[in-house]
């Protein structure tokens, strides 16, 4: 026999993979409208983008 | 393929350069990229990551039963000849879990509304709940898994689902419980729902 309790703290566990997978699906909405709207770049751009934010502000611990 | 970068992606790709970065700076930049280096893979073989999961699982329909193999005779002719007319009767619910890409049944498991004598209870349990000679539970019947899924994790997948039923369900219960018979294979029930934080009986130690 598995007890109440037992059983809550085990749904609780299997309830985190299904809010990450609906923070998932949230991510991939707003992709998607970043895409229908045009708002992409090619990666070596941002890849680009990211090397002149670095050298211009170097971040410090 | 073409692949972009879209503008929830890129502001992702600044916020981790900037949580990095606050621990370590020089690490902040590598990583990033090493992250695009990942994403441009993905153009290559859009494949690689799949999202969706290996089984499936859904109530009993028309599914193939003749080939379910799970080394136990009585699991097999349950699953075979009878659970079906249990369904429609509701006397169980029955649960099949499918591998996606093969449709072959891997596992299978039935509910019943079922009580057991508050008496075969632990006394520590049995005193914190209403003094009702019977406490409600639900009975996983019959579970089994077929022979070729062995060491796939099909039987805790088939029992996290039965407690996730149990514990959304509208119908009281106030626990779960399963049956396994002294015999050489339920033996092996016994200590898979052991190890899964079972408690027995007091009149099925």
């Amino acid at each position: 026999m598995m007890r109440g309790e037992i059983m809550h703290e085990a749904i609780r566990g299997l309830m985190e993979p299904e809010r990450r997978l609906e923070r998932f699906d949230g991510a991939i909405a707003l992709g998607l409208a970043d895409t229908k709207a045009g708002r992409v770049q090619e990666i070596e751009a941002v890849r680009r983008e990211l090397r002149d934010a670095a050298a211009e502000s170097p971040l410090t611990a | 393929m073409r692949l972009v970068i879209t503008a929830a992606a890129k502001a992702d790709l600044l916020a981790i350069r900037r949580t990095i970065g606050a621990d370590n700076p020089s690490r902040a930049l590598s990583f990033v990229e090493e992250l695009l280096d990942r994403c441009l893979v993905l153009a290559d073989t859009p494949k690689a990551y799949p999202l969706v999961t290996r089984f499936v699982l859904e109530a009993l329909a028309k599914h193939e039963r003749t080939a379910f193999l799970s080394g136990n005779d009585r699991v097999d002719l349950y699953f075979r000849e009878m659970v079906s007319q249990d369904v429609k009767r509701k006397y169980a619910t029955c649960y099949v879990l499918i591998e996606r890409n093969t449709d072959k049944g891997a596992g299978i498991y039935t509910l019943s509304a079922h009580s057991i004598p508050l008496n075969d209870l632990a006394p520590e349990l049995a005193k914190k709940l209403p003094r009702y000679p019977s406490v409600p539970v639900v009975l996983i019947g019959w579970m089994g898994r077929d022979l070729a899924f062995r060491g796939a994790g099909v039987g805790s997948l088939l029992l996290y689902d039965a407690i996730s039923r149990v514990a959304k369900a509208l119908v009281g219960a106030y626990a779960i419980c399963a049956d396994a018979i002294a015999d050489a294979i339920d033996q092996l029930a016994a200590a898979f729902y052991r190890d899964h934080q079972f408690q027995p009986l007091a009149s099925r130690p």
